[in-house]
């Protein structure tokens, strides 16, 4: 313990010095920027921004990019929040009670919860990684097809949780979710399914312009489609900081979050969408008041964004640690890495203690400086919504199309945030909800492809589930979730019956 | 929540279950392999049959009850106009229009070029759309679609099209 704390303090001489922390302040800058603009994810600032960093020496390079990663994930609540437009794809689920809370004047607060769930977040995994980082990725790498089954059938179970109307519309628009994960080309056979001949759709549809197009065109249309305005009360001045009511309620899910967040984002290519809408199941199922999720409870925000702020550091575990990396941010960082010559590893912490611990420590650097940075540009973000509607819709749909064309830069984009846009205005007029259609779409391909490379495994054999013990012990939780709802149903239709409530 | 209309629900609930169909008869044209070795189509296949039942079942399904004070969308409303800009109910509806402008941006994105295409559709809904006067909508426009070329094209680095305005 020793050890690391004085390992930890030269990590934190490292961080501070003014030409590491200039480096750590832009890229929190530039990434909560790339956040706030829609369909611009952390990935695409971190890729743009790459061939600066050749410059730089290898720690300021990497403190750059993270600052960036964690500002894109700090930023991306503040569209969800105000506007319903996730900025980035893991900000989807903070859409759903984020901006509830925003049409009842509770804007500040939700924007406040989110930035300091995050920074607590980030904190305790920031301290997790620095006491137990080679030790987790050891277990991260046991993961293979059998138990990504196991993880992604939890994950499904929870989509209906997402909605707050009828449950069996969520569970339909969970399938046409999960059927919209299915167009393009298959990846283990290479058969193009469901493409029409229009070879843009080979890489499937894109969560970005269906996620911008299904939450962000959507709401506009069904705002200036409304006879009013849409009633989002401007808070005052003494509104924009959450009440003691709101923190309370805030702690346990920013801290079951943290956990849930840190765990997915540990499993490599897991995707931060799964750690925030897990959350977000969990927080629903644990609440007094399930019914208050969806139409602005505050836990809805808190877990969620706590959850994707944890998996965002996690995720830095196997990089770090044995030197692979657990999905496409990582894998850029990685790059950065080589090219200075450096080889993340078993090895880097004592080849390049300076380099692991300067980052580590840049890491919570980082976390203030956004809160720092965040919670004074609240009233700032706030004073958006005194933008009158009329205007403020084109920009929002400008942004949109900006941010979707900047992913691919591809007009194809642009038409299927469209096509998504108005089959969500209609879906949501009928009161279907969006959000299980938009993680059914992400689950999909990983939930098939992990299910037929684990029988290509086991040469067909179901064996492959129960011999090996994280994917069995995943998999009897699924089941036990179902008998659970399957006896909740059970009782309330027997007491029902007998004239009794529930 | 939205107030509900019944047979809305169910048009839109039968336009899923006949693109679940479709969905089922692509299904069938690919190999479906068997449930221990799937193949390309067979995942494909259950799901469209899950939607195909979960959208009847939907289908046949009661609706829950309609807010007694919603009018729904086919009456006409007395109620007053938006207090921000008044509204022609002789014009098509507003969602309408804006997805009419929003599919001229996207055609006219790439050939136009990023500002033309951005300028002319900022202005078409504040002015056709909106209502609003002249010298602001254009002023809006035109602020709008140059600071964000800027924005994304000097300091992010995105590539955007230059259309007619190549430079």
């Amino acid at each position: 313990m020793t050890g690391i704390l004085n390992d930890l303090i030269l990590g934190l001489s490292i961080a501070l010095s003014p030409n590491v922390l200039v480096y750590a302040v832009l890229g929190c800058v530039v990434g909560t920027l790339v956040g706030v603009l829609p369909g611009l994810g952390p990935l695409a600032g971190m890729s743009l921004l790459l061939p600066l960093t050749f410059g730089l020496t290898p720690t300021t390079a990497i403190v750059l990019l993270a600052g960036i990663y964690y500002g894109a994930m700090y930023g991306g609540s503040t569209t969800s929040i105000l506007m319903r437009i996730p900025g980035e794809t893991a900000s989807v689920v903070t859409c759903l009670d984020g901006y509830e809370m925003a049409r009842k004047g509770r804007a500040g607060p939700a924007l406040a919860i989110a930035a300091i769930g995050s920074f607590v977040a980030g904190t305790i995994s920031v301290f997790i990684l620095m006491l137990v980082a080679p030790q987790i990725a050891r277990f991260a790498l046991k993961f293979g097809p059998a138990e990504y089954v196991g993880l992604l059938t939890l994950a499904l179970l929870s989509l209906s949780q997402l909605s707050n109307g009828s449950r069996l519309r969520a569970l339909l628009m969970s399938f046409v979710g999960l059927s919209l994960g299915m167009i393009g080309i298959d990846p283990l056979s290479g058969y193009a399914r469901f493409t029409f001949g229009i070879h843009e759709l080979a890489d499937g549809l894109g969560i970005v312009p269906l996620a911008v197009g299904g939450f962000g065109i959507s709401e506009i249309l069904l705002s200036v489609g409304a006879k009013s305005p849409p009633a989002i009360k401007t808070p005052r001045l003494r509104e924009l900081l959450p009440n003691v009511e709101e923190i309370k309620r805030s702690v346990g899910p920013c801290l079951r979050g943290t956990l849930i967040g840190f765990a997915i984002g540990l499993i490599p290519g897991s995707a931060h969408i799964i750690s925030s809408f897990a959350s977000y199941a969990v927080e629903r199922k644990m609440s007094k008041h399930p019914e208050q999720f969806g139409r602005g409870a505050v836990e809805g925000v808190a877990g969620p964004e706590s959850a994707n702020n944890a998996a965002a550091s996690s995720a830095f575990v196997p990089m770090l640690a044995l030197g692979l990396p657990a999905g496409a941010v990582p894998a850029v960082m990685l790059a950065a890495l080589m090219t200075h010559g450096i080889s993340p590893g078993p090895k880097l912490i004592q080849e390049q203690p300076h380099l692991y611990w300067g980052f580590v420590a840049s890491m919570y650097v980082g976390n203030i400086v956004l809160l720092i940075l965040n919670l004074p540009l609240v009233g700032l973000f706030v004073r958006i919504l005194r933008i009158p509607y009329s205007i403020l819709y084109p920009i929002i749909l400008v942004m949109c199309i900006l941010g979707v064309y900047s992913v691919g830069s591809s007009t194809a984009d642009l038409w299927i945030m469209f096509a998504a846009g108005g089959a969500g205005y209609f879906l949501r007029r009928a009161n279907y909800d969006i959000a299980p259609a938009i993680l059914g779409f992400v689950l999909a391909p990983m939930f098939e492809m992990s299910l037929r490379q684990a029988f290509t495994l086991s040469s067909g054999s179901l064996s492959i589930f129960f011999q090996r013990p994280i994917a069995a012990t995943m998999l009897a939780a699924a089941l036990a979730l179902i008998l659970l709802n399957f006896w909740g149903l059970f009782r309330r239709v027997v007491l029902r019956r007998s004239g009794t409530k529930p | 929540m939205i107030p509900m209309r019944p047979l809305f629900a169910k048009l839109v609930s039968g336009a899923i279950a006949v693109t679940a169909l479709v969905f089922i008869y692509g299904s069938l044209k690919m190999p479906l392999g068997t449930v221990l070795t799937p193949a390309a189509g067979l995942v494909p296949l259950l799901l469209g049959c899950g939607t195909l039942l979960l959208a009847i079942v939907t289908i046949v399904s009661p609706e829950p009850a309609v807010a007694e004070d919603d009018p729904g969308p086919e009456s006409e409303s007395n109620e007053t106009e938006r207090k921000d800009q008044p509204y022609d109910r002789r014009w098509l509806p507003r969602p309408l229009l804006i997805m009419v402008v929003l599919g001229m941006i996207i055609f006219a994105f790439e050939r136009a070029g990023f500002i033309l295409s951005m300028l002319g559709g900022c202005f078409l809904i504040l002015r056709v759309v909106e209502r609003r006067p002249l010298i602001s909508s254009l002023l809006i426009s035109l602020v709008l679609s140059g600071s964000l070329y800027l924005i994304f094209s000097k300091v992010l680095y995105v590539t955007l099209p230059g259309g007619w305005l190549e430079f």
